[in-house]
């Protein structure tokens, strides 16, 4: 059997379109890789095996339906699965289940994809309890979150791909703390219908992907992304091949950079230098670097912070007075603190994002951006017993949070490791809709260098 | 220096939204807003006047 802690989707696909393995050959494979990560890991709260193997001896006996056919995704706790519960990670949820899938998980199954499990999320995707989930660069280390079992699960070869949920880069985040590559679509191309109301702030939520290349990326967007009349912030684009552009390189792309808001004293030098580092590397490729003003950005994180803790509260207005002590507490006060937010702060939040939107949108007009490129995180994983929720949740998605507030899409790839092997990622974006430029940019950087085929050891050597 | 919330105050405001806090979590409940508000309050201090919250949804650019 291949080695799961580094195929890719197409690969792996390729395997299966040949009949040099079946379906049900790769998932028993991965039930067994589950089996020896998960007590190191924790990137599941459920494993669908039964479903699985039956979806999969479904998928040997048809004919391939796409790339996807027979390829095992794991799914985020807060998306709505009709065949496993969908707890949101929180006691107030405990044994939910529902007749329905979400959009984008029935748009999966429809691609012929194995729904594998449910995977670990912070309590109602609020970031503010620790999940039982692990590093696997570093198991003393934060695995990202909100959508922490994503890309842990991805990085140790558990689960080919996962689906996440991204409100200030709950998906890009755990991306880039584990060498994976985290894909948040521009704001209505992917339905969110089927997310769980109580785990969303719906103008910032974005459905997301985890996978071990861009192409993958690529190739999960394809089968998940359009119009969906469920869903009313989806927009009735067209959906272009994602794949037809893949390979035509960097050469002539115009990427700004935005050193007054990317490369302030928040950014640890060992990630700037491996994000310098990347941007050399685009220029080498052919793109030219060019600088831009965001001052408007400086609203990033009390518009992006007011926002969504106003939006992710309300639907807990009853439970927080019915069932209080079956939440995290930390969850509790900060959805507590989102009810209380006076309708002024709430306001200028909304104004500012407004004034961000339009700077961004006029940089990219008067330089002729093609995209912006700035780093994922400001820092690498930190260590959870020195990590403290209230101090550290701003630190992690200044750089994130911004394209949550104007929508635009943003990738982030592996782009090297800290002396203390810790992963960085950069962070690709694009113009509204213009997923195909961002991910051509990302496949571009990422088949020049080595970072996105290196896997923790974990992956490597095999959990034993 | 602007007046610090009180508890008093905390219990006030969460009744008016039909929160039901115990009388426990209000200071720490006080402490906390008051943090959240010192950090978002520049926004208020900001040149926004002239500029419409999202009036609709669409995340589309109009040149």
């Amino acid at each position: 059997m291949t080695d799961l802690g580094c195929v890719t989707i197409r690969e792996v696909s390729r395997l299966l379109r040949q009949r040099k393995l079946s379906a049900v050959e790769l998932i028993e494979a991965m039930l067994s890789r589950i089996d020896e990560t998960e007590p190191l890991v924790h990137a599941y709260v459920h494993v669908a095996a039964e479903q699985a193997l039956a979806a999969a001896r479904r998928a040997d006996a048809e004919a391939p339906l796409g790339p996807l056919h027979g390829i095992p995704i794991g799914i985020k706790d807060v998306l709505a699965t009709r065949d496993a519960p969908t707890q949101a990670g929180s006691r107030l949820l405990a044994g939910f289940t529902t007749p329905h899938d979400a959009t984008v998980v029935r748009r999966l199954r429809e691609a012929g994809a194995v729904i594998i499990g449910k995977q670990v999320t912070h309590e109602f995707a609020c970031g503010q309890d620790v999940p039982p989930t692990r590093n696997p660069w570093d198991l003393t280390h934060y695995p990202g979150g909100s959508s922490a079992g994503g890309g842990v699960s991805v990085a140790v070869g558990s689960s080919l791909g996962a689906l996440g949920t991204d409100a200030g880069g709950s998906v890009r985040k755990p991306a880039a703390v584990t060498a994976t590559v985290g894909f948040k679509p521009t704001h209505g191309r992917v339905s969110g219908w089927g997310t769980i109301r109580a785990a969303s702030a719906p103008s910032l939520d974005h459905v997301g992907t985890f996978t071990r290349s861009v192409e993958d990326a690529a190739l999960l967007l394809q089968a998940v992304a359009g119009y969906d009349p469920a869903d009313r912030r989806t927009v009735d684009e067209t959906v272009p091949d994602y794949l037809a552009d893949l390979d035509r390189g960097v050469a002539g792309v115009r990427l700004g950079v935005a050193p007054g808001y990317f490369a302030g004293p928040e950014l640890h030098p060992e990630v700037g230098a491996l994000v310098e580092g990347a941007f050399k590397e685009l220029e080498r490729l052919g793109a030219t670097l060019v600088p831009v003003e965001l001052p408007a950005f400086r609203f990033t994180l009390p518009a992006g912070f007011v926002i969504l803790m106003a939006e992710v509260a309300q639907p807990h207005r009853r439970w927080l007075v019915e069932r209080p002590t079956d939440y995290v507490s930390g969850t509790r006060r900060l959805l507590e603190l989102g009810l209380l937010i006076p309708a002024a702060h709430l306001q200028a939040a909304l104004r500012a994002r407004m004034a961000m939107r339009a700077e961004v949108q006029a940089a990219f007009r008067q330089a002729r951006l093609d995209a912006m490129v700035t780093p994922t995180l400001p820092i690498t994983s930190m260590a959870l017993d020195e990590m403290v929720i209230d101090r550290d949740l701003p630190r992690l998605i200044p750089f994130t949070l911004p394209w949550n507030l104007t929508g635009l899409p943003a990738l982030t790839v592996p782009c090297g490791f800290t002396p203390a092997g810790l992963p960085a990622g950069l962070q690709v974006v694009g113009r509204p809709f213009d997923e195909t430029t961002i991910l051509r940019i990302g496949h571009a950087y990422e088949q020049a260098t080595p970072w996105h085929r290196q896997r923790p050891p974990l992956a490597a050597a095999g959990a034993r | 220096m602007a007046r610090r919330l009180a508890p008093a105050d905390v219990a006030l405001l969460a009744e008016l939204v039909g929160l039901r806090l115990p009388p426990e979590d209000l200071a720490p409940l006080a402490a906390a807003l008051d943090a959240h508000l010192a950090f978002v309050t520049p926004l208020l201090h900001s040149d926004l006047d002239d500029v419409n919250p999202p009036l609709t949804h669409d995340p589309r650019w109009r040149d």
